[in-house]
C-alpha cells in the first residue's frame, strides 16, 4: 500500500509541481495540453486508420487478385480440357487415327492456330501413341511432358470420360486434359491429350489477363517461378517459397506475405492448385508491390510530424498571450485580496479592464467598503448583545416580581447610561388607566450634572404616569428628543427630574401590555437613537417575559398551597371509606365460609343418597334371604322325620344326612342355572324319578332343577336312600338354605365396604392434618361412592406408580368429588371418564428449580366447555348447572383446596376431551405458595368453541 | 485540471488501438457465421405444400412444413416426424397415427389432430371450406385415401380404399404437409406467401423473384437448426453462382452445370457433391409391337447399347449407368440384374435366331420417340437418340427419330405410337411401388393414360407388384420387389440407360451437407467449421 502511494506521488509530481506554479504558467500549459491532446488524438486515430487502410486495402486487393488469378487460371485449365473435348469430337481426326501418324499429323496441323501453345498427343483407341505435336512455343518447354496409356487422364478417355486435372511431371506441375475422340455415333476411335505445364510462360499469360505479378509453383518442391522480370529482362524464377506459406497452403489457408521479389518488397497472396481429387499438387500466388503502400506511409507520417509540431509552437504562442491578457487584471485582484486578507481595509484597486476581471475589481472594491461598514455596524451590535445577555441573565436568576423590577431598570440604567428609568406595571388583566399604572422599581443617577433641574429620587418617578399610561394604550414606542419642548410631557418629566430626551416602551407579552419601561435624560446629555429604541425594545420583550414568569410563579404558588389543602381532606374522607370497606370485607368472608359449607353439605347430600341406595339394595337382599332361610328351615322338618323313620341304623343315617347336607352345600355354590338348562333338567329329571314317586315327580323335578341339580347326584341319592322324596326335598331345601347365607354373607360385605369408604372419605375418626397418603385409595374411595352415578359411565383408570403425597385427605377428597362429579354431568350420565395418573416435575409458581410432584387428570368425552366460559369456570359463584343442582362454588373450592396444598389445577376443553389437571408436590414447600382462587389456576383456551356443555 | 489530464491520458491510450473501435474488416471472414445463402437457377412459385410441382418451391416447403413420417436423412427408410407411431388393422385399409405431442406451428398455434384433418380433407374434400385452386398432387398420389378423421385430439385415423403398403412413402411427400388451419383461415389464398407449418425454419422475408428469408423457430420440437438463417437467392446464371460462390456472396450453389465440374474439381475453396437422385432413364420397347414382342429381341438390344459414351459424353459425367429400374439410392434395388453389358456380337446371335423365325425384318425402319425438350433426367436427349441409332444400326436394327415437345412425346408414347420410346421417371416418394408398380404394371397400360409405355404384361409381375402392395414388412416386400426385378430382367421391356446426378457446389467451410431422397439438402444439419 504504502509502495502503491510512493509510486502515485512520483507519477503524480509534475502535476502537483505545476499545481505550485504561478497561475499564468498553469493557463498556459493547461491551453497548450488542451489544444494538443485533441489533436493528438485526432492525429493518431487518423494515421491509424489511414495507414491501416492502406495496408487493408493492399491485403484485400491482393486477396481479390489472387481469386481473380485463381479464376483466370482455372479458367484457362478448364478451356484446356474443353480444347481436349473438342478436339476429341473432331469428325476428322477420329477418322484420322485409323489412317496414322502422318494424317493425323495433318489434323493437328489444321487445328493449331485453335489451340493454346501446348503438347497435344493422340492415341490409339487400344492405348498405343499415333502422334503427337508441339503447338506455338519451344520444344524444350514440353520436353518432359508426354504420356502414355498408364496415366489415369488417358485410361479415363478410353471409357469415353473427358478430364483435366493437374499431374506432377518431372519438370513440375503439368495440366493434362484428355479426351476421347469418338465418331458420330460416339465410338471410341482414340484418345487425345493435352498438356500444359505451369511454368513462366504460363504465369505470363495470367499476369495478362489479371495485371498483377503472378507466380506457380510446385508445393513439394516449394519452389515457385514468376512473371516478374529484372531490369535486364531475365525472369525471376526458382523462388524459394518460405515453409511458412508451404505449411499454411497445404492446410487450404490462403496466407499472405511480405516477400523481396527482384529487390522490391511484395505482398504476396498464396493459394493451393488441386487436381481432379482435391490433392494440392501446385501453388499459386499474386504479388502486388508494396512501394506505392510505403510511400504513402512515409508522406503521412511526414505531414504528420510536420503539422504536429507547427500546431505545438502556435498552441504555445497563443498559450502565452492569451495567459498575460488574463494574468496581469488577476495578479492585482490577487493583490488586492491579500491586503484585504490582512485587514487592510482602505486598500482600493484600479483595474481598467472592461470584462469579467474589470467587473470583478469594481465588485471587489464594493464588497470592501460594505465589508467596513459591516464591520463597525457589527461591533456596535456586539456591544449591546453583550448587554442585553447579562440583562436577560440577570432578570431571570430572580422569580420575585419585585426583585425582577429591581433587576430590569438597574440593567436598562446600567446600559443606557440614563438620568432616570422606571418600570411601571399594569394590573394583571389589563386596564391601562393611569390610576392603575404604578411604578415597580425606579433608578436614578444622582452623580449627574447634566441638567439643570434637581437630581430626582426613585419616588418621583410616579410622575410619569400618565405618560407610561397612554404608551401603554398606544402599544408603541414613543422617542422624545427634548421633552422640555413638548408641551404635553414637559411637565410630568420635570416633576421626574427629566428635562432632556425621554424614551418609553411598552412590555408587551401574549398580545397583552403588562408594563412600561421609561428612561430619561438630562438636558446636556445626547438624544437617544434609533439603534438604542430597537435595544430599548429588545429588553422590554425580556423584561416582559421575566415579568410574566415572575407573575406566573405566583400563581403556580398559590395554587399548589390550595391542592395540599384538597388532598388533605380527601385523604381522611378515604380512611373512612376503607374502613367500611374492611367491614365489608370481613363480612363477605363470613358469607363465603358459610356457602362453602353449605356447598359440602349439598355434596354430602348427594354423597348420602347414593349411600342410601347402596346399602338399600343389600338389606332388601339380606331380607330376602332371612325370609328363605325361615321358609326352608320350615320345610326341611317333614323330609327330615320322614328320613329318620326310614332308615334305621344310626350311623347310616348320619352318612345319608352328610352325603345330603354335601350336595346341598355343593349345588349352593353352583352358578344358578338357566331357564333353558332348567326346562331341560327337569324333564329328564321327571323321567328319572316317575317310577319312584308318581305323579310327584313333575313337581320335584322341576324343584331340583331349579336348585341346578344333575341326574348323577340323584341317581347317587337314590341309590343311598330308601325314601327318594324325603331325600331329594330336603336336598332342596339344603340348598336354599347355603345359598341365602351366601347372598347374606355378600350384602354385608357390599354394606362393610360402603361403611369404610365413607369413613375413609370423612375421615371421621382422623385428625384433619397433612398426612402422606396414597393418591390412589383417595380417588377409588370417591369412585366406590359415586358407584351408583358411574353405573353407565366406563371409567377408565391409567394409574402410574406414585409416591405417598402429604395431603388432607378429605379436602382432597373433595376435590376428587367435585371433578367426578363435574365430569359425570358433563356427561349426562353416559360417557367415559378417564383417570390418568403420572409423576411430573414441575416448576412452582414461585420462580426457582423444578419441584417433584404427582398429576391426576379427570378426562371426560363430554360435549367441552364452551370458549366464552372458559375463563370464568374457576369463579366462585359460577354455575352452568341449571338452579338448584349445585351452588356455583365447586370448581372454586376446587382450585382453593389445590392451592392450599402448594399445587395447581388447570383445564383444558376441546369437544370429546375436557381435561382437568390437578398437580401436587411431593414435598411441601417451606413457605405454601398461595395461589389466589380468583386469579386462579391457569385456563388453556379451547381450540374451538363447544356448543354446549356442563362444567364447573 | 488533474482528472482531465488523466481522462486525456486514458482516452489517447485507447485511440491508440485503432482495431477495438471496429474500424478493421477482414474479408475472409465470413459475415455471417450462422448464416448460409444457397444459390439456385429460379424462385420458388408457391410456398403452400398443397400446390407447386416444382422443385425450387418443394425445397424451401421442406424446411418451412413437415409431414407425419419422413425419410431419415440420406435415405429412404421412413422414421417418425410429427407422428411417433402408427399402426393399420387387419384389413390393411384403416390406418391409425398417433401424433407427437407438444408440437406447436410457427404462428403459435398447437398441432394436433385437427391440424392433420384440415391438411389432408382440404385437398380432399370438394365440399371443404379451403378446397380452392388445384391441387396437384393429390389426384396422382394420395386419392387413395377415403377419408382422415379425428379420433382425439393427438390420434388421426385414415381410411384407404385398399390395402396399400407404400402409403406410409407417400405420407413422407410434402405435398400432405401439414399446415397451421389458423394460418390458412386468416390468409386463405395468400397462405402461399404466408407458409405456417411446424419445421425447424420459418418464413422471414420472401422478395418475389429474388430471394427467400428463412429463419430457425425457436419452438421447433426436435433439436434445432444450427443455422440460424437460411436464404435462398435467385441467381439464374450458373456462371454467376460459380463467381457468387467463390466471392463469398453465396455459400451454396445448386444446379451446376456439367462444363463447370471441372472448375469446381479443381477449385481449391469449393466442394463438389454429387448425391444420387431418384430417377432413371430408359429406352422402352413397345412389346404390343413385333418385333419387340420377342423377347430375344428385346434382350438383343439391351445388349446392343453401350451406356458409357451416353453416361460420360451426353450427361457430361453427371450420371451413373442404370443397371435396372431402381437407381442404387432407393431400397429395393436389386444390384446387376440385367448386367449393363455391352456385347453387340450376342446381340446380333439372338437377332439372326429371330430373323431364322421371321420375327424381325432387318429391311424394316422403326421409329424411336425422343423428347426434344431436356428433363432433369435426360439433359441432352438428341445426343442419346443418336448414340442409340448408331448402336442399333450397328447390330441391324434401322431406326428413324421422331423429335417432338415433351408433351407431344408423351401423348403419343401414352397411346403406344412408338416402336422404341425415350423417357424417364423421377421418384415420388421414395418407395420401389413407385416406379415398379407405374412403370411396369399392366393396369398402366391404357392407352392414352400408359405409364408404362413398354406395355409391358405380365401376370405374375403384376401379381408380385399388388403382393408387395399390401405387404407391411419391409424384407417381404424387398424379397418380391428383387423377384420383380429379376423377371424384368429376363423378359427386358426396357433398356435401362442411366441414373442422372445434380452437381451441388459449396464452399469448403459447409459441414453435414446430407441430400435427402428427392434431391434436397437437408439444411438443419449445416453447420460452418473454421478453415
Amino acid at each position: 500500500m504504502s509502495a502503491f502511494r510512493a509510486v502515485l506521488q512520483v507519477l503524480t509530481w509534475p502535476i502537483r509541481r505545476v499545481g505550485r506554479a504561478r497561475l499564468r504558467t498553469k493557463l498556459a500549459l493547461s491551453l497548450s495540453v488542451a489544444a494538443l491532446l485533441p489533436m493528438l488524438i485526432v492525429a493518431l486515430l487518423a494515421s491509424g486508420v489511414v495507414l491501416g487502410n492502406l495496408e487493408r486495402g493492399l491485403e484485400s486487393d491482393v486477396e481479390r487478385q489472387l481469386e481473380v488469378g485463381l479464376n483466370l487460371t482455372l479458367r484457362s485449365v478448364e478451356r484446356l480440357g474443353d480444347d481436349a473435348v473438342r478436339l476429341g469430337s473432331d469428325q476428322t481426326l477420329a477418322a484420322a487415327i485409323p489412317r496414322g501418324e502422318a494424317v493425323v499429323g495433318e489434323v493437328l496441323a489444321s487445328v493449331a492456330p485453335h489451340l493454346p501453345s501446348s503438347l497435344v498427343q493422340v492415341l490409339g483407341a487400344d492405348g498405343h501413341p499415333v502422334a503427337s505435336r508441339v503447338i506455338g512455343g519451344d520444344r524444350a518447354r514440353f520436353a518432359e511432358l508426354a504420356v502414355d496409356d498408364r496415366s489415369p487422364v488417358v485410361q479415363a478417355a478410353l471409357s469415353w470420360a473427358a478430364r483435366v486435372t493437374l499431374e506432377l511431371s518431372p519438370s513440375g506441375v503439368v495440366v493434362r486434359a484428355a479426351a476421347p475422340v469418338v465418331d458420330a455415333a460416339l465410338a471410341l476411335t482414340g484418345v487425345v491429350v493435352v498438356s500444359v505445364p505451369l511454368d513462366g510462360d504460363f504465369a505470363d499469360g495470367i499476369k495478362g489477363a489479371l495485371g498483377a505479378e503472378v507466380l506457380v509453383g510446385s508445393l513439394n518442391a516449394g519452389v515457385a517461378t514468376s512473371s516478374v522480370r529484372d531490369e535486364l529482362g531475365r525472369r525471376l524464377s526458382a523462388v524459394q517459397v518460405p515453409t511458412s506459406v508451404l505449411r499454411a497452403v497445404r492446410e487450404r489457408q490462403r496466407p499472405i506475405v511480405s516477400v523481396d521479389v527482384a529487390g522490391r518488397e511484395h505482398a504476396v497472396a498464396w493459394t493451393a492448385l488441386v487436381d481432379d481429387r482435391g490433392r494440392a499438387l501446385g501453388l499459386f500466388a499474386v504479388a502486388l508491390d508494396r512501394r506505392p503502400l510505403l510511400q504513402a506511409q512515409r508522406v503521412a507520417f511526414r505531414s504528420l510530424a510536420v503539422g504536429a509540431a507547427l500546431a505545438l509552437v502556435f498552441a504555445l504562442l497563443l498559450a502565452g498571450v492569451l495567459a498575460r491578457r488574463v494574468g496581469q487584471p488577476i495578479a492585482k485582484l490577487h493583490r488586492g485580496a491579500v491586503a484585504i486578507a490582512r485587514g487592510d481595509l482602505e486598500q482600493t484597486l484600479e483595474v481598467a479592464e472592461g470584462d469579467e476581471i474589470g467587473d470583478l475589481s469594481v465588485a471587489f472594491q464594493h464588497m470592501t467598503s460594505t465589508l467596513k461598514e459591516n464591520q463597525q455596524r457589527l461591533a456596535a451590535r456586539m456591544r449591546e448583545m453583550v448587554a442585553l445577555h447579562d440583562a436577560g441573565r440577570a432578570m431571570s436568576s430572580v422569580i420575585d416580581l419585585g426583585q425582577v423590577s429591581t433587576k430590569i431598570v438597574d440593567s436598562v440604567a446600567r446600559t443606557f447610561d440614563v438620568r432616570l428609568c422606571a418600570l411601571f406595571l399594569l394590573p394583571p388583566g389589563g386596564g391601562a388607566d393611569e390610576h392603575r399604572v404604578t411604578v415597580a422599581a425606579a433608578r436614578v443617577r444622582k452623580t449627574e450634572a447634566d441638567s439643570t433641574v434637581a437630581a430626582p429620587t426613585p419616588a418621583d418617578a410616579a410622575a410619569l404616569a400618565p405618560i407610561a399610561a397612554q404608551v401603554a394604550r398606544l402599544r408603541a414606542t414613543l422617542r422624545v428628543d427634548d421633552v422640555s419642548a413638548d408641551v404635553r410631557r414637559r411637565e410630568p418629566a420635570a416633576a421626574a427630574g427629566v428635562d432632556g430626551a425621554l424614551m418609553a416602551v411598552p412590555l408587551e407579552r401574549k398580545g397583552l401590555v403588562v408594563g412600561v419601561l421609561v428612561v430619561g435624560r438630562g438636558a446636556a446629555a445626547r438624544p437617544f437613537i434609533e439603534a438604542d429604541a430597537h435595544l430599548l425594545a429588545t429588553f422590554a420583550d425580556q423584561a416582559a417575559a421575566a415579568i410574566e414568569n415572575a407573575r406566573l410563579y405566583e400563581q403556580v404558588r398559590d395554587a399548589s398551597e390550595e391542592l395540599e389543602a384538597k388532598v388533605r381532606l380527601r385523604t381522611a374522607e378515604l380512611t373512612a371509606i376503607n374502613r367500611e370497606l374492611g367491614r365489608a370485607l370481613s363480612e363477605l368472608r363470613e358469607t363465603q365460609a358459610q356457602l362453602v359449607l353449605s356447598e359440602r353439605m349439598a355434596g354430602l347430600g348427594l354423597l348420602v343418597a347414593g349411600v342410601a341406595h347402596e346399602i338399600n339394595s343389600p338389606s332388601a337382599a339380606i331380607r330376602g334371604a332371612v325370609d328363605a332361610i325361615t321358609a326352608a328351615v320350615g320345610a326341611m322338618a317333614e323330609p327330615v322325620r320322614a328320613l329318620a323313620a326310614a332308615v334305621d341304623d344310626a350311623s347310616e343315617r348320619e352318612t345319608l344326612f352328610m352325603v345330603i347336607e354335601a350336595y346341598g352345600k355343593e349345588l349352593a355354590g353352583r352358578r344358578m342355572p338357566t331357564g333353558a338348562a332348567v326346562r331341560r333338567a327337569a324333564r329328564e329329571l321327571r323321567a328319572l324319578l316317575e317310577p319312584a314317586v308318581g305323579p310327584a315327580a313333575t313337581d320335584l323335578g322341576q324343584r331340583l332343577a331349579e336348585a341346578g341339580a344333575d341326574e348323577v347326584m340323584v341317581n347317587d341319592l337314590m341309590a343311598r336312600s330308601p325314601g327318594a322324596r324325603p331325600t331329594l326335598a330336603y336336598l332342596i331345601e339344603q340348598s336354599n338354605l347355603h345359598r341365602s347365607a351366601y347372598v347374606i354373607g355378600n350384602a354385608i360385605s357390599r354394606i362393610q365396604r360402603i361403611v369404610g369408604a365413607l369413613k375413609a372419605y370423612s375421615h371421621l375418626d382422623e385428625e384433619p392434618t397433612r398426612v402422606p397418603a396414597d393418591l390412589h385409595e383417595g380417588i377409588e374411595t370417591t369412585l366406590t361412592l359415586f358407584a351408583y352415578a358411574l353405573r353407565d359411565i366406563t371409567v377408565v383408570r391409567h394409574f402410574a406408580q406414585l409416591p405417598s403425597v402429604p395431603i388432607f385427605v378429605d379436602e382432597l377428597n373433595q376435590v376428587w368429588t367435585n371433578l367426578i362429579q363435574n365430569a359425570v354431568q358433563a356427561l349426562g350420565g353416559k360417557g367415559t371418564i378417564t383417570i390418568e395418573t403420572e409423576r411430573v416435575a414441575l416448576s412452582g409458581p414461585a420462580p426457582g428449580p423444578t419441584r417433584d410432584g404427582v398429576t391426576v387428570r379427570v378426562i371426560d368425552d363430554g360435549p367441552g366447555i364452551p370458549a366464552e366460559i372458559h375463563g370464568r369456570i374457576f369463579e366462585p359463584f359460577f354455575t352452568t348447572k341449571p338452579k338448584g343442582e349445585g351452588t356455583g362454588l365447586g370448581l372454586g373450592i376446587v382450585s382453593t383446596i389445590i392451592a392450599k396444598h402448594g399445587g395447581s389445577l388447570r383445564c383444558e376443553s376441546i369437544p370429546g376431551a375436557t381435561r382437568f389437571e390437578v398437580w401436587l408436590p411431593v414435598e411441601i414447600a417451606a413457605a405454601v405458595p398461595a395461589v389466589e382462587p380468583a386469579a386462579g389456576p391457569a385456563v388453556v383456551p379451547a381450540v374451538e368453541p363447544a356448543v354446549a356443555g356442563a362444567s364447573g | 485540471m488533474r482528472t482531465a489530464l488523466v481522462v486525456g491520458l486514458v482516452a489517447l491510450g485507447a485511440a491508440c488501438d485503432v482495431d477495438r473501435l471496429g474500424l478493421s474488416h477482414r474479408r475472409n471472414e465470413s459475415g455471417r457465421p450462422h448464416s448460409v445463402v444457397v444459390g439456385r437457377p429460379s424462385d420458388a412459385i408457391s410456398l403452400d405444400p398443397a400446390r407447386p410441382t416444382d422443385n425450387e418451391s418443394a425445397e424451401v416447403v421442406a424446411q418451412v412444413f413437415e409431414t407425419l413420417v419422413r425419410y431419415h436423412p440420406g435415405t429412404t427408410n421412413v422414421e417418425p416426424a410429427l407422428a411417433v407411431s402408427w399402426e393399420t388393422d387387419d384389413s390393411g385399409a384403416v390406418w391409425t397415427f398417433h401424433l407427437r405431442d407438444g408440437v406447436r406451428f410457427h404462428d403459435g398455434s398447437r398441432f394436433d389432430a385437427d391440424a392433420v384433418v384440415f391438411s389432408f380433407e382440404r385437398q380432399r374434400d370438394p365440399a371443404h371450406p379451403y378446397h380452392t385452386g388445384r391441387f396437384n398432387y393429390w389426384e396422382n398420389a394420395f386419392r387413395n385415401i377415403l377419408r382422415v378423421e379425428k379420433l382425439d385430439p393427438l390420434t388421426v385415423r385414415f381410411y384407404i380404399a385398399t390395402r396399400y403398403a407404400p402409403l406410409l412413402a407417400n405420407m413422407t411427400m410434402f405435398p400432405v404437409s401439414i399446415v397451421s388451419p389458423a394460418a390458412v383461415a386468416r390468409w386463405g389464398d395468400g397462405f402461399a406467401e404466408h407458409p405456417v407449418g411446424t419445421g425447424p425454419f420459418m418464413v422471414e422475408r420472401w422478395d418475389r423473384g429474388e430471394r427467400i428469408v428463412l429463419g430457425r423457430f425457436a419452438g421447433y420440437w426436435g433439436p434445432p437448426a444450427s443455422l440460424e438463417r437460411l436464404v435462398f437467392e435467385v441467381v439464374p446464371d450458373a456462371r454467376q453462382r460459380l463467381i457468387d460462390l467463390e466471392s463469398g456472396a453465396i455459400d451454396l450453389a445448386v444446379a451446376i452445370l456439367p462444363e463447370e465440374l471441372q472448375f469446381v474439381d479443381l477449385h481449391p475453396g469449393l466442394t463438389l457433391y454429387r448425391p444420387p437422385t431418384n430417377n432413371v432413364t430408359y429406352l422402352a420397347m413397345n412389346c404390343l409391337k413385333p418385333p419387340f414382342d420377342d423377347v430375344r429381341v428385346r434382350r438383343a438390344v439391351n445388349l446392343a447399347i453401350n451406356k458409357s459414351p451416353i453416361v460420360r459424353l451426353a450427361y457430361q459425367g453427371l450420371a451413373i449407368p442404370a443397371d435396372g429400374p431402381l437407381p442404387p439410392t432407393q431400397w429395393g434395388h436389386l444390384a446387376g440384374p440385367s448386367a449393363s453389358r455391352y456385347a453387340p456380337d450376342a446381340a446380333r446371335a439372338l437377332l439372326a435366331e429371330a430373323v431364322a423365325d421371321g420375327r424381325l425384318a432387318l429391311d424394316r425402319t422403326y421409329t424411336l420417340y425422343v423428347p426434344s425438350t431436356p428433363r432433369p433426367y435426360l439433359p441432352n436427349p438428341e445426343r442419346v437418340a443418336r448414340v442409340i441409332q448408331t448402336n442399333l444400326s450397328a447390330v441391324g436394327i434401322r431406326t428413324k427419330t421422331v423429335m417432338q415437345p415433351f408433351e407431344a412425346h408423351n401423348a403419343d408414347t401414352e397411346h403406344g405410337r412408338h416402336d422404341l420410346a425415350l423417357a424417364g421417371w423421377v421418384g415420388d416418394n421414395g418407395d420401389p411401388d413407385n416406379y415398379l408398380y407405374l412403370l411396369f404394371d399392366k393396369d398402366n397400360t391404357v392407352p392414352g393414360l400408359a405409364r408404362n409405355i413398354a406395355f409391358y404384361r405380365d401376370d405374375t409381375v403384376s401379381k408380385l407388384l399388388r403382393a408387395a402392395q399390401t405387404v407391411e414388412d419391409r424384407g417381404a416386400r424387398e424379397a418380391l420387389y428383387a423377384d420383380v426385378q429379376r423377371r424384368l430382367a429376363a423378359d427386358a421391356p426396357w433398356v435401362p440407360l442411366a441414373h442422372s446426378q445434380v452437381a451441388i457446389a459449396a464452399t469448403d467451410d459447409l459441414d453435414g451437407i446430407v441430400v435427402n431422397a428427392s434431391g434436397h439438402v437437408v439444411y438443419t444439419g449445416l453447420v460452418r467449421v473454421a478453415r
